[in-house]
């Protein structure tokens, strides 16, 4: 044992040494994650143009008050919230599907959660323009399936027109990231001690009755975190709109993201930028509340 | 353990020390060098080009001043990806880079930033008289020039001429030509063009608009609201609903028209010049059998107006090689470099003496057209608020040929807007 006293004659104290090993590593995080969030912050408050730097100026909340009577943030607010709420609640569904189907002790099991994860590892840009080759109207497989099976009687521009090309972005990040939402559920299955099955199916209860009220409860740990993980990510969707519309048809489409990216890349407009940028980060954050308030209340 | 614990300590303390030494070490190395080696080597970023041309024009540069060694920097080929690399690095000072290929209609913006160093006593009034003067346009900002026009683009109609011997004149005609060959020799649509929502699109919509009398600006005042530019929109939106067009034109850039076109179903077609090369090679059902002319015009207009667009080569503001550059600059878009370019890339010479240049004709006849209706050309607002402008054109028409708002609507939000973005207020 080492006494206090002689430590502080050495003069480099644990806690001390302990310090400067972190000290890069903090130094890092704050250079990298705090730093460009504060400036992000401070930047949505200013009136500020790359093209002319000299006229920036402090304008307190007005970016802010001009995005309210903005139709195309409205709508493009509109289009991120469809698109968040319809592909996380699909998500959850698809990817509690998979889970519980994984979690079965059948053979190959090990094989299948392997497959499962080949959508969720193509980066999205990629999946994105492969999704957008499978709608096309000439050549796109959609179309091919979807006549033989005689649901349709002509090719249709599924991303040409407003009233699909939506509803088919939602449908390729489902297919996404399904298995991502499935592995994590699957985790969380696995958590859960089958003795407590056990004694369920010895006082009577069915399968349906197991799974509500045992499977799911249980499970609402891990449902928090991964519905936390997609709802912040669908939030911030930027790469599918970006590669697959670009906002199009007639801007049916474009998300938040896209409308930030534009704003500040496109037209230099970088005080108006952050602020969208700023509202994405508001709403993330309350949307992480609520689940941790809901959905966490007695699991957290 | 102790100890260890301290030795560790100060070998982290050293190699952060350290870590600042190779910087020292490397700005006395090159300052003797400079002074000892002339050699100087400079960085030209430009968009990802498919063709080799440029590193053509590069060894030929390198071997005709051997001191000068250029990096060739690729970026993304689409031009508002390439812009927003440009603007990252501009607006913080880089000065990694030396020579920038600049899209002409944004060109103006970055000369309004003060991002482009200028060449306006390099660029002798005798030079100057052998460009286009259209190219010239896009790189003068407030009577001075800042770069050199590098190759220019236009939007052309292809059309099939082993069916049509006469293309048509209006946008009526071309309606009434697809209708009557759909169905025959394998067509089965009259028109593709650039509808997906982005640039290439406000490209289009330009063409409708100018070739039916209409501008955006006059005189640099918004003038959208006429009948002109309306009557031009309704020709759009009265091509795209009249069942010639296939039904994802509204998702279609370029390159997805020429890969259509090449199949042999499609009657007409408008494109730029580089994808005559693609219509006509090898592996194309329709080699031989395209044509090309000026668009058709509207009803009201006198003839068909291709929108002109290409890249000029500007020098960073912050080059360290400003002379090497504009060396460099300068030999790429003389008379050598554009004609590798045209010859091996297709890219389109701003220099009209090119354009009788008897190799470049025996490669590509159709080019002996290009001249005229270049001339007939009308470029995009020339104005440093472009992006913003194209920006609510590209939504608001967008939405309007879609069916989604009507045409007069459309109009006067862009009108409202661009007053706005321009303070015409």
């Amino acid at each position: 044992m080492i006494s206090l006293h002689k430590k502080k004659t050495i003069g480099v104290s644990e806690a001390r040494l302990g310090y400067m090993l972190v000290a890069p590593a903090l130094f890092c995080i704050l250079m990298i994650a705090i730093y460009p969030i504060l400036k992000t912050l401070s930047l949505s408050l200013y009136s500020m143009n790359l093209q002319s730097p000299s006229d920036t100026k402090f304008i307190g909340l007005d970016n802010f008050k001009t995005l309210l009577s903005d139709l195309r943030f409205l709508s493009a607010f509109w289009n991120t919230i469809k698109f968040t709420v319809c592909s996380v609640a699909f998500e959850l569904c698809v990817g509690m599907v998979m889970a519980l189907l994984m979690n079965m002790k059948l053979k190959g099991t090990g094989v299948i959660r392997a497959a499962v994860l080949v959508p969720w590892a193509i980066p999205t840009s990629v999946s994105a323009l492969m999704w957008m080759f499978m709608y096309n109207d000439q050549y796109g497989v959609v179309n091919d399936i979807l006549t033989k099976l005689g649901i349709i009687s002509k090719n249709v521009a599924w991303l040409g027109q407003a009233s699909t090309a939506m509803k088919a972005m939602i449908f390729t990040d489902v297919w996404k990231t399904s298995p991502f939402m499935g592995l994590l559920l699957l985790a969380g299955l696995q958590g859960i001690s089958s003795d407590i099955y056990e004694a369920s199916a010895v006082d009577g209860a069915s399968k349906i009755r197991q799974f509500f009220s045992i499977t799911l409860p249980l499970l609402k740990p891990t449902m928090l975190v991964a519905l936390i993980f997609r709802t912040i990510e669908a939030f911030r969707v930027f790469d599918i709109v970006f590669v697959m519309t670009g906002g199009g048809p007639g801007n049916s489409t474009e998300t938040l993201s896209l409308y930030a990216y534009k704003t500040i890349f496109r037209n230099l407009d970088f005080g108006m930028g952050s602020a969208v940028a700023v509202v994405i980060f508001l709403f993330v954050l309350v949307f992480a509340f609520v689940y941790i308030r809901v959905l966490g209340k007695d699991t957290l | 353990m102790k100890k260890a614990k301290k030795i560790l300590s100060w070998c982290l303390a050293g190699c952060l020390a350290l870590g600042m030494m190779p910087g020292c070490a490397q700005n006395q190395q090159s300052e003797t060098s400079s002074t000892t080696v002339k050699d100087v080597t400079i960085t030209f970023m430009r968009q990802k080009d498919t063709t080799n041309s440029v590193t053509k024009c590069v060894s030929a540069f390198e071997k005709a001043y051997p001191h000068i060694k250029v990096k060739l920097l690729s970026m993304p080929a689409s031009s508002d990806a390439l812009h927003n690399t440009l603007v990252t690095a501009l607006a913080a000072g880089d000065s990694s880079f030396d020579v920038m290929a600049m899209d002409s209609v944004w060109t103006q913006e970055f000369l309004d930033a003060g991002w482009v160093e200028s060449v306006d006593s390099a660029f002798t009034q005798s030079e100057r008289s052998k460009y286009l003067s259209s190219t010239l346009n896009s790189v003068t900002y407030n009577g001075k020039v800042y770069a050199y026009p590098y190759f220019t683009d236009c939007g052309l109609l292809y059309y099939r001429k082993d069916i049509i011997t006469t293309p048509p004149k209006t946008w009526d005609e071309l309606i009434q030509m697809s209708k009557a060959n759909i169905g025959k020799n394998g067509i089965k649509y009259g028109y593709v063009m650039q509808g997906a929502q982005y640039e290439g699109f406000v490209c289009n919509v330009m063409e409708f608009i100018h070739g039916n009398g209409g501008d955006v600006l006059t005189n640099g005042k918004v003038s959208i609201n006429t009948s002109n530019v309306i009557n031009g929109l309704q020709d759009m939106k009265n091509v795209l609903s009249s069942g010639i067009t296939p039904a994802g034109v509204n998702t279609y850039k370029e390159v997805d028209c020429a890969q259509l076109f090449t199949q042999g179903e499609t009657l007409f077609m408008r494109d730029v010049p580089k994808y005559l090369s693609v219509v006509n090679a090898d592996t194309s059902k329709v080699k031989g059998k395209v044509g090309i002319c000026e668009l058709p015009r509207g009803n009201d207009g006198t003839h068909g107006v291709g929108n002109l667009g290409g890249y000029n080569m500007g020098i960073n503001i912050n080059s360290n090689n400003k002379e090497a550059a504009l060396t460099f600059v300068q030999y790429m878009t003389g008379e050598a470099g554009q004609k590798v370019n045209a010859l091996q890339g297709g890219y389109c010479p701003t220099r009209s003496s090119l354009y009788k240049d008897e190799e470049i004709l025996a490669k590509y006849p159709d080019w002996e057209k290009f001249e005229s209706i270049f001339a007939d050309g009308v470029p995009r607002p020339l104005t440093p608020k472009y992006s913003k402008m194209s920006d609510s054109m590209q939504i608001n028409f967008n939405k309007a040929v879609n069916g989604l708002l009507p045409i007069k609507t459309a109009v006067e939000n862009v009108e409202k807007d661009l007053k706005s973005i321009l303070n015409q207020n």
